[in-house]
């Protein structure tokens, strides 16, 4: 190379790489596969009562307590009332994560109402004579109800927990979506639960 | 000891929706009918969570 020429600079410059969010959070996804196989669950569940009722010429079979309808219908509209209200808390904790704390709290508060009403009714229904062991209807009704009222549960200790985060300033909105999700499957799942089951 | 577990808990309900099964038009009906939704659902929540997810994907206001 002659004396006093610059070398050309022949580095190819790469612009900075679009930083681009995930499509959807770690915590959201794995949420989505566990509501999915919940979803097989119960479907299996839904599939063998439908089965079962077909078995018997009268359903519920004669002879048996009857189911609170009404009170559960009741019950029912406390479970939505509570998911409408986590609808809300996700919307307020978008704009600022404080204002979620209220909405938050009446969602927990009426989770807690629905599984202490629905052990209220099973309370009733167990001195009234059905157990487990009275008729395949009777197993059914425990066994999908009772597995219903065991995802409430495990739900409510979720927002419980995130409650706390949340009061604590440590509530990331991803785990809040994920926590919300769940709760959204439980309040949705059971209609579908009370129309099979008791209606 | 596991077998005399399942004995036991299969001694409790009287969930078995195939072992009372009879041969009725009602039954075999509903075995149709849930073998039809069973099959479906899982393609239907796994294809409607992958239509999802692409969209999701292809959205530009995810792009920061």
């Amino acid at each position: 190379m002659a004396y006093g020429m610059s070398e050309p600079d022949l580095r190819i410059v790469h612009p900075p790489p679009r930083e681009r969010k995930p499509v959807v959070p770690n915590a959201v996804l794995g949420t989505m596969i566990f509501i999915l196989t919940e979803c097989m669950l119960f479907a299996g569940f839904i599939s063998a009562y439908a089965i079962a009722r077909t078995n018997v010429p009268v359903w519920p079979p004669a002879g048996q307590p009857r189911l609170p309808i009404e009170a559960t219908g009741f019950n029912t509209l406390v479970l939505l009332a509570s998911g409408a209200l986590m609808v809300y808390a996700g919307r307020r904790f978008a704009e600022a994560p404080e204002a979620a704390k209220r909405p938050m709290l009446g969602a927990v508060a009426l989770g807690v109402f629905f599984v202490l009403f629905q052990g209220y009714e099973w309370a009733n229904l167990l001195s009234a004579g059905l157990g487990l062991r009275t008729s395949s209807h009777s197993a059914f009704f425990y066994l999908i109800v009772g597995m219903h009222g065991l995802h409430v549960l495990g739900g409510t200790a979720v927002i419980v927990r995130q409650f706390v985060q949340l009061r604590a300033g440590d509530l990331s909105g991803d785990s809040f979506w994920a926590g919300r999700l769940f709760w959204y499957f439980v309040v949705l799942l059971w209609p579908v639960l009370y129309w099979q089951v008791y209606l | 000891m596991s077998g005399a577990g399942l004995w036991l808990l299969t001694a409790v309900a009287w969930g078995c929706a195939v072992c009372g099964g009879q041969d009725d038009e009602d039954t075999r009906q509903a075995f149709i009918d849930t073998t039809i939704f069973l099959s479906l659902l899982p393609l239907g929540l796994i294809g409607g969570g992958a239509l999802w997810l692409w969209r999701r994907a292809n959205d530009p206001s995810l792009t920061a």
